[in-house]
């Protein structure tokens, strides 16, 4: 099978074609499941996520049409399900890690409570990535290592070659400007 | 809203820092390559001595004593004594001056004045003392050291792992803004097996001297605080690990297996901000008003 690029395959999603979700497989197949084991922890698990995610972008190709971000795309369907999976499944014995994850966030939020999110995604997009763009490359990489790609400390560490205690101190300041961040921009969550 | 829904908000994140997190990575350099260059950097430049070394004996014949009516060397196979008739014409028409000599500059370097006490013989350099120059200026004047950066930050409560250091955010911030242009006076705590240990401590004091070998200037602290109750007297001994560090030593930070750090800057150690932008010391470059 010849490869194609993603404006290619995402062609082939726009005409129906099924050869699009081998095409996908051929070309992300492992990152995705990489990215949904990092989350189950689980081989099997992680490969249904993958086999979901083709199915999920099947259905969401169109209307959108993720030509220069097919795989962020992808992968953000992949987390998506494969986090849901997780909160599903207890048994998966990541619940406690993903709990942990919450935990550390919700200390970014300047007043937590039980109401939904009370901005729109739009808002909120803007709020992640305005203060993400404030951030130097390898903070920001940091942050999105541990919550988005959801990494332990330990493997960021090993990722970056530095000391888990800095990972930490990193974090930490990171969830601290985030907090601060919202705040004085006026983001009411 | 609650920390489970913002962490599936994460989602949000901008495509390109997501593929840009995935891609970065910092591999630790081979340490078998690094030493395995190491060696062999080592063996050429053992080899390069060895023939720089050899070659004279080749090319160029010793050369002879002088020969002064009376001298006599020995020679050097068969320790037969010899008397020269001819002054070799390769000797200098100067006069030539020896130990003792007015003029003789020994290639031995004289050892310098040995320390009162050697256990505490930190170098201070005199030219960073604080003399009181305090600036409250803008960031464009000169300086040559600071201590302090904007805001005190606030310190994790979190104990270093041996072998790390952890610098904190003001500290990194002024790295990234100074670089190398300025030394920075930085105050350490220093942690073993998870605790941190007084800066006064056996331990301390040994690392204060391990640095100290390595071409840091350590400045060990004490501040001794005496308190008169009436009927009796106490007297409290502070003391504060610091350093004037070169930006490099900083960056490549030489930390001891067994102890981790948390490296601020003085101001933040002191917890007292003495400017907006951290007190600058007058030195060899001062502080152009």
């Amino acid at each position: 099978m010849k490869a194609l690029d993603d404006n290619g395959i995402v062609e082939l999603y726009l005409q129906r074609d099924e050869t699009a979700i081998k095409h996908t497989a051929e070309k992300y197949g492992s990152r995705l499941r990489a990215v949904s084991y990092n989350i189950v922890s689980d081989s099997l698990t992680a490969e249904e996520c993958e086999n979901d995610t083709y199915m999920e972008a099947w259905k969401r190709i169109p209307p959108h049409e993720p030509r220069t971000y097919l795989y962020a795309f992808l992968a953000r369907i992949t987390r998506n399900i494969s986090l849901n999976r997780c909160r599903e499944q207890s048994a998966l014995k990541r619940s406690a890690f993903v709990g942990e994850l919450s935990a550390e966030l919700e200390q970014c939020i300047p007043a937590p409570d039980d109401i939904e999110c009370r901005i729109t995604d739009e808002e909120l997009r803007l709020a992640i990535n305005g203060f993400l763009g404030k951030l130097d490359e390898e903070k920001r990489n940091i942050f999105i290592r541990r919550y988005w790609y959801m990494d332990s400390v330990s493997d960021i560490s090993k990722r970056f070659a530095m000391s888990e205690s800095k990972v930490k101190t990193t974090l930490f300041r990171c969830r601290n400007r985030l907090r601060d961040y919202l705040e004085k921009e006026g983001y009411d969550l | 809203m609650r920390g489970n829904e913002f962490l599936d908000k994460m989602e949000l994140i901008d495509p390109a820092y997501i593929e840009a997190a995935e891609n970065k990575q910092n591999k630790r350099k081979n340490t078998w390559a690094k030493y395995g260059a190491l060696a062999a950097c080592l063996c050429v430049v053992a080899a390069g001595a060895f023939a720089i070394y050899k070659e004279p004996s080749v090319q160029n014949p010793p050369i002879p004593a002088p020969d002064l009516p009376g001298t006599s060397v020995t020679h050097p196979i068969n320790t037969e004594m010899i008397n020269r008739e001819d002054r070799p014409e390769i000797l200098p028409t100067h006069p030539v001056i020896g130990p003792g000599d007015e003029g003789y500059i020994s290639p031995i370097p004289t050892p310098g004045p040995v320390p009162e006490n050697p256990q505490y013989s930190f170098i201070y350099d005199g030219a960073f003392e604080t003399d009181g120059a305090f600036d409250t200026g803008e960031l464009s004047d000169v300086r040559n050291m600071i201590s302090g950066f904007g805001e005190l930050t606030q310190k994790p409560d979190m104990a270093v792992e041996e072998g790390g250091a952890c610098f904190s955010d003001a500290l990194e911030e002024a790295m990234e803004h100074y670089g190398d242009t300025v030394r920075y006076r930085v105050f350490i705590d220093l942690y073993s097996d998870g605790v941190q240990i007084s800066s006064g401590s056996e331990q301390a004091i040994e690392e204060a001297q391990r640095l100290c070998d390595m071409d840091y200037i350590v400045a060990l602290e004490t501040f001794t605080q005496t308190e008169d109750h009436g009927e009796y007297v106490t007297t409290n001994a502070t003391y504060y690990f610091t350093l004037h560090a070169e930006y490099e030593q900083l960056k490549n930070f030489a930390a001891a297996e067994n102890l981790g750090y948390y490296i601020m800057l003085y101001d933040e150690g002191t917890g007292i901000s003495s400017s907006s932008y951290g007190v600058v010391f007058s030195g060899s470059a001062a502080v152009d008003k």
